[in-house]
């Protein structure tokens, strides 16, 4: 796995769109954000800020959390953003990159704003075919808040030939070319532990729940009723989920939801 | 019961609460919120007009001590109370209107394309949410008249020059295609700038008088005058804004209104029930024909006839009808056959103004004919058309104008949507959501690639 130089990655730029080893990143607006092995990438112009969540903690993978936690912010270029001591948000880099088939990136803090105490990425791993804006998750840990100019330059760009042999017939991934920063979408813990054989989970409000045993007995049960107690059972549900007493996040609002 | 000198005190007291709750809106907006300098310029001239405002009423009575004097400033009160009233209206929407909730990149890439019309190098429009359905312009000259009667009244300042005001739908707010419209607000403008109407009510009134002679009452004639007007307003702006963005603008405004619905499973116009009728305004087949009168007019025409998509379609339909396809109603005992005869007079005058305003603005059809393909083939791939390879093996590279993507953008959103959606995995032509969201990513690409080339070009380097 080589780092590609600066001569590999403009040889790459120099190809059209429709061939798979192309390599596009946009907008250039200075050639010398190339080093000989990395080129450096701005700072975008949109953010999404933190929000205190209603509940004392947050459940990514809970259906809404994306939206309820963060708020959308556009810092125009010419305008700042100040990040204040101890806290995060996530951005985007200006630059949209469309990598090839056979090469992987990696995204780095670079060093004058590592210096100032910033982070700007924990997940800094780009896959081949990735095409997109990146996410950043920006953290300012020093004590002081620091002034964030979209367009400044903060991350660098490293590159790596991979042995992938041929490009997939499609492009696939939770995200496909964003231009903002995306908050997470995380699959729900039923889909991801049952696909690893578990048959229940604990839920932080909840407690243990097995949904494919709750959804076989429902089944099971709604099964022996005519369609006036099948009327009757749904409006009963309907009543606790209008009253809160049975939230949209409750696995058996789901079940009735279908 | 008070006196009159303690009644006009507390009027000019509630005005004073009223005024300084509408400029402490401007004045605390959200930190966290950007606005487009055209908004930051309303915001201070409505700061300034209303400090001027508060000082104006802030002594009264003043020295005054008749009944007739207390009168006087009672009606001063109530003149500046309606006034505010006005620009009350007008505050809140431009408020929300921030940055992010705007397609502000390609606001910004219209004002600069408006700024290319050589009598229009520094005209701003600030852009305010509506809660209507439709685009629409503020009546300048209402606006200005108001404002500046106010500024006269309490010496304030005037109305800025070359600021305009447009209203888009909150709900189109993050849709590039859709907003296509906002050059017809533009046209707007032009036409109360160039005072077209002024120039249009005489031949109107002229081709009344040649085709009903004295049979018309005077309340009749001038009713009519006004709605021919008023239609060659809206014409006028139709075609201004073909010229300006050229076919993104009718694939919008077939998008908008419907307007595909006319036709039949055979692609033939058969359903065209309620839009031809010239009614408020004119019908919008009738409009769409006068659009593509321009667009044949600019050479785009030829062009868009091998674009395969249904909106195409329609036009070609739409170009095939006659006069006597359109109607008038609503004229009661009026011969619509007259009046309709006067308003087609007029339309060649409402092109020949269009050329006269807009000479100097150059199609952006070359440019679109040398790029469309490229920007496509961008947007098939997934990729922001922002920076386009000129050629294999060269690390050149074009960036394309504004008119160039948004027709680019528009018609393969038209035509070659299922050629992105081929690309990825899971994703299924005949989904609507899938299409929906899909159509949402190639808007967002459009834009940003508008946004950078903007710095782009600022920058002068690709």
């Amino acid at each position: 796995m080589a780092v590609l130089s600066k001569h590999d990655i403009n040889e790459r730029r120099k190809l059209p769109v429709t061939e798979p080893q192309s390599l596009v990143i946009t907008p250039i607006l200075d050639e010398n954000v190339f080093d000989e092995d990395s080129l450096d990438l701005r700072l975008g112009t949109y953010f999404l800020l933190p929000q205190i969540p209603p509940q004392p903690f947050v459940d990514p993978t809970s259906p809404g959390t994306s939206s309820q936690s963060y708020l959308r912010l556009h810092t125009p270029l010419g305008a700042y953003f100040v990040l204040p001591a101890h806290q995060t948000v996530l951005g985007a880099t200006l630059e949209y990159i469309k990598l090839p088939f056979d090469i992987s990136g990696q995204i780095l803090t670079k060093s004058s704003v590592a210096r100032m105490f910033m982070v700007i990425e924990t997940a800094p791993w780009i896959h081949p075919l990735y095409r997109g804006c990146l996410t950043l998750e920006i953290a300012n840990v020093s004590n002081t808040a620091i002034v964030l100019y979209p367009g400044m330059t903060i991350g660098q760009l490293v590159l790596f030939n991979t042995s992938v042999a041929e490009e997939p017939a499609k492009l696939s991934g939770t995200y496909v070319g964003p231009v903002y920063p995306e908050a997470p979408m995380l699959r729900q813990p039923g889909e991801v532990l049952y696909g690893i054989g578990l048959e229940k989970y604990r839920h932080p409000l909840y407690g243990w729940i097995n949904e494919k045993n709750m959804a076989r007995q429902v089944n099971a049960e709604m099964a022996k009723l005519g369609d006036a107690e099948k009327s009757n059972v749904k409006a009963v549900i309907r009543i606790l989920q209008e009253n809160g007493a049975l939230p949209a996040d409750n696995p058996a609002s789901r079940l009735f939801s279908k | 019961m008070p006196t009159l000198e303690e009644q006009v005190r507390h009027d000019a007291s509630s005005l004073y609460q009223f005024v300084s709750s509408i400029t402490q809106h401007c004045d605390s907006k959200n930190p966290a919120a950007a606005y487009l300098s055209s908004s930051e310029r309303f915001f201070k001239y409505i700061i300034e007009l209303g400090q001027a405002t508060k000082a104006y009423v802030k002594d009264f009575p003043g020295g005054r001590t008749q009944p007739p004097q207390f009168l006087d400033l009672r009606d001063d009160i109530a003149t500046l109370r309606g006034s505010w009233q006005f620009l009350h209206l007008f505050v809140k929407p431009a408020l929300d209107s921030d940055t992010l909730h705007l397609p502000t990149s390609l606001i910004q890439g219209l004002i600069e394309r408006f700024r290319e019309i050589p009598d229009y190098a520094d005209t701003d429009f600030a852009i305010y949410h509506t809660d209507l359905f439709n685009y629409l312009n503020v009546q300048l000259n209402v606006f200005k008249t108001i404002a500046d009667e106010t500024a006269a009244l309490v010496k304030g300042p005037k109305f800025p020059e070359k600021l305009a005001l447009i209203g888009i739908p909150y709900s189109q707010s993050s849709s590039l295609f859709m907003n296509c419209l906002i050059p017809h607000e533009m046209g707007h403008h032009v036409f109360g700038d160039k005072g077209l109407g002024a120039k249009f009510r005489p031949v109107v009134e002229k081709e009344l008088q040649q085709l009903f002679g004295a049979t018309l009452t005077t309340l009749d004639r001038s009713a009519i005058t006004n709605l021919l007007v008023r239609w060659a307003e809206e014409l006028f702006c139709d075609v201004f804004a073909v010229r300006m963005v050229g076919f993104c603008y009718s694939f919008a405004f077939i998008e908008l209104f419907d307007v595909s619905k006319a036709l039949d499973e055979t692609g033939k116009l058969t359903r065209s029930a309620g839009m031809t009728d010239f009614d408020e305004y004119p019908p919008h087949l009738f409009r769409l024909q006068q659009q593509v009168a321009i667009l044949r007019k600019d050479k785009w025409w030829d062009e868009l006839t091998k674009v395969d998509a249904h909106y195409v379609n329609l036009l070609e339909e739409v170009d095939l009808m006659k006069e006597a396809d359109f109607n008038l109603s609503n004229f009661g005992s009026i011969e619509t056959t007259k009046v309709k005869a006067a308003f087609l007079k007029v339309v060649p005058l409402i092109f020949s103004e269009l050329d006269a305003v807009s000479a100097g603005l150059e199609s952006g059809l070359e440019e679109w004919k040398s790029v469309c393909e490229k920007i496509e083939s961008y947007l098939e791939h997934g990729i922001v058309p922002s920076n386009l390879l000129e050629k294999r093996g060269e690390l050149k590279f074009h960036v394309p104008s504004l008119v160039p993507l948004l027709n680019s953008s528009y018609k393969f959103y038209v035509q070659l949507l299922d050629r992105l959606l081929n690309h990825i995995d899971h994703a299924d032509v005949s989904d609507i959501k899938c299409r929906s969201d899909w159509a949402t990513k190639v808007q967002m690409w459009t834009a940003k690639a508008i946004e950078d080339g903007n710095v782009l070009r600022t920058k002068g380097t690709s």
